[in-house]
């Protein structure tokens, strides 16, 4: 328990340090040197030193959409078996409690942008809120495909010690196709290229960001903290299936870990 | 530019996505066929 614990506190930390990773790698296929690796701890700070603007027309709503969507991101994390450990809290049924709990964030993002009554913001909620329901009817065939292996609607069951090896010895090929799949939605969720690109400045091109123009000083932070734990969460996933491995010592299973997590990040860029 | 291909891009992103429910359901059928 003490470890899983310790490995939530970790994945929170270095959420941040992934994402900075693809900028990185963004960077030196640009032809650039780049920001540095701490970057978005420096955002961070830089954010929670701030203070907020809020608009007159805007109500509590706003202000809460930033404090529910990284307080779901946060909890979604304690379900999240990592680097082959059990996770901080596990029930049969918790992928669909962790599937809605990221929808409610999501949801309170969307909310809080339409309060702001920008149309631009509107605009970026509505395609928000149209992605996801695609992703959601894939991830829910995800799920039929791991009870028909597994028995048990439990992430545990699926991505901790032993079990991603046995989901690719029950069968290997199908498999593929869901680890194609997992990859795609991490894309689409995490508003990567090419469903957004979240380095653009025009407002027309941008999906999650433009949700967030009007958020400034902690709450951007809570939000951005937030987009690095589901990003941590999507690719959590991606690695256990790519890595099913287990090395018999918990040091080697988080450096392979670790290797894995940058293996999936960087192409999506 | 940037607005032409964002307009471009928006048409097909729907598509990609869809692709993956469709991955999703095609390795389900292969698995309830052939590997269960």
């Amino acid at each position: 328990m003490t470890k899983s614990i310790v490995l939530w506190a970790l994945a929170i930390l270095l959420a941040p340090f992934f994402s900075a990773v693809i900028l990185k790698v963004k960077a030196f296929f640009g032809g650039r040197k780049g920001s540095p690796l701490l970057i978005n701890y420096y955002t961070l700070i830089k954010l929670f030193k701030k203070g907020s603007v809020y608009s007159t027309s805007t109500t509590f709503l706003f202000k809460l959409g930033p404090m529910v969507s990284l307080c779901a991101a946060i909890t979604v994390l304690m379900f999240l078996p990592i680097a082959g450990q059990p996770p901080v809290f596990s029930f049969n049924g918790d992928i669909i409690f962790i599937l809605y709990l990221l929808g409610l964030g999501r949801f309170f993002t969307i909310a809080a942008a339409m309060d702001t009554a920008s149309p631009f913001e509107g605009m970026g909620a509505a395609r928000e809120a149209y992605f996801p329901i695609i992703c959601e009817a894939t991830m829910f065939m995800i799920l039929v495909l791991f009870y028909i292996f597994t028995g048990k609607l439990q992430l545990a069951a699926y991505f901790s010690g032993g079990h991603p090896l046995g989901l690719w010895q029950a069968a290997g090929s199908p498999l593929l196709f869901v680890v194609i799949s997992f990859f795609i939605i991490l894309l689409t969720e995490n508003s990567r290229v090419p469903v957004d690109d979240p380095a653009t400045h025009l407002e027309l091109t941008m999906i999650h960001e433009v949700m967030v123009l009007d958020h400034s000083g902690p709450d951007l932070g809570f939000i951005e903290m937030g987009s690095f734990c589901k990003l941590f969460f999507y690719s959590t996933i991606v690695a256990s299936l790519i890595f099913p491995f287990e090395l018999g010592h918990p040091l080697l299973n988080m450096g392979m870990f670790f290797v894995a997590l940058l293996f999936v990040t960087l192409p999506s860029v | 530019m940037e607005s032409v291909m964002a307009r471009y891009r928006m048409d097909r992103v729907p598509k990609f996505v869809l692709t993956s429910f469709a991955l999703a359901f095609f390795a389900t059928i292969v698995t309830l066929e052939f590997v269960k």
